[in-house]
């Protein structure tokens, strides 16, 4: 495995890119997390179980925005947005509506949510659509969304 | 924010005091950035001694430093700190999050 500590800036973009050229279809068969700090406004969602994960933000990505990255394999691992409530979510209409959706079975306030769940409660079901919207967000962010995806990632 | 219990209060560069309390430590940084727990005393440094000081949309300073962590020699470590209104002259600093990253952080260039 690359030492991705050695990496140049430009190295570490090229690899970013090819480490994750399946990331959308490795994701969705991975377990989530979700943890929303309500109070500080951070959202992340987490794919699997990383190792040491970093933060990471392209050119093209909206401020606040980073991506959850695993420093060893630069696999893209989840996606973590600050001022989530508040600047990011009423920029996309279809994650509003999950959002608010989601507040509506799980209360306004922190949530620390596994997926997939056991359980067919509204919450569950509330809580997978909203991590659907959240990565079709990151795919297509708003100004960019003739691409399929941020910075081709 | 929350408990008051503290994990730490320190000075920025400003001589404002910056905390970071035991529920936003184990309730946010260590629930989103697990690989964060040994390095309580780095985070202070970057208080202390920043080398990129930004200002987000929100008012939040991003504060970050270069190889801090010696096992991460380029990687910056970032840590963001929302700051009350002035009172008496002096702001209070509380500690959002704290993470490493590949980049600096984006903002406003604060002088």
């Amino acid at each position: 495995m690359i030492d991705t500590q050695t990496l140049t800036d430009e190295e570490f973009d090229q690899y970013l890119l090819k480490a994750n050229a399946d990331w959308k279809n490795r994701l969705f068969k991975e377990a989530r997390r979700i943890h929303y700090d309500y109070e500080s406004d951070i959202i992340q969602l987490k794919f699997g179980n990383p190792g040491f994960i970093i933060l990471h933000c392209l050119d093209n990505d909206p401020d606040g925005f980073e991506w959850v990255i695993e420093d060893e394999s630069l696999h893209i691992v989840g996606v973590e947005i600050f001022y989530f409530r508040q600047d990011y979510a009423p920029c996309y209409p279809k994650l509003q509506a999950a959002y608010d959706a989601l507040c509506r079975e799980s209360g306004i306030g922190d949530w620390f949510i596994d997926l997939p769940s056991q359980s067919q409660t509204g919450k569950a079901t509330a809580a997978t659509e909203f991590a659907d919207a959240l990565v079709e967000c990151a795919r297509n962010p708003v100004g960019n969304q003739e691409n399929t995806g941020t910075n081709s990632i | 924010m929350g408990s008051y219990h503290l994990v730490f209060s320190t000075l920025d560069r400003e001589g404002n005091e910056v905390r970071l309390t035991e529920s936003q430590w184990r309730g946010h940084v260590l629930r989103e950035h697990s690989e964060m727990e040994p390095y309580i005393e780095e985070i202070q440094l970057v208080i202390r001694d920043p080398e990129f000081v930004k200002r987000g949309d929100r008012g939040e300073l991003r504060l970050a430093r270069l190889g801090v962590i010696a096992s991460r020699p380029n990687r910056y470590l970032r840590v963001i700190i929302a700051y009350s209104d002035e009172i008496t002259g002096r702001r209070l600093g509380s500690v959002l999050t704290a993470h490493l990253s590949k980049v600096p952080p984006r903002g406003e260039d604060v002088i």
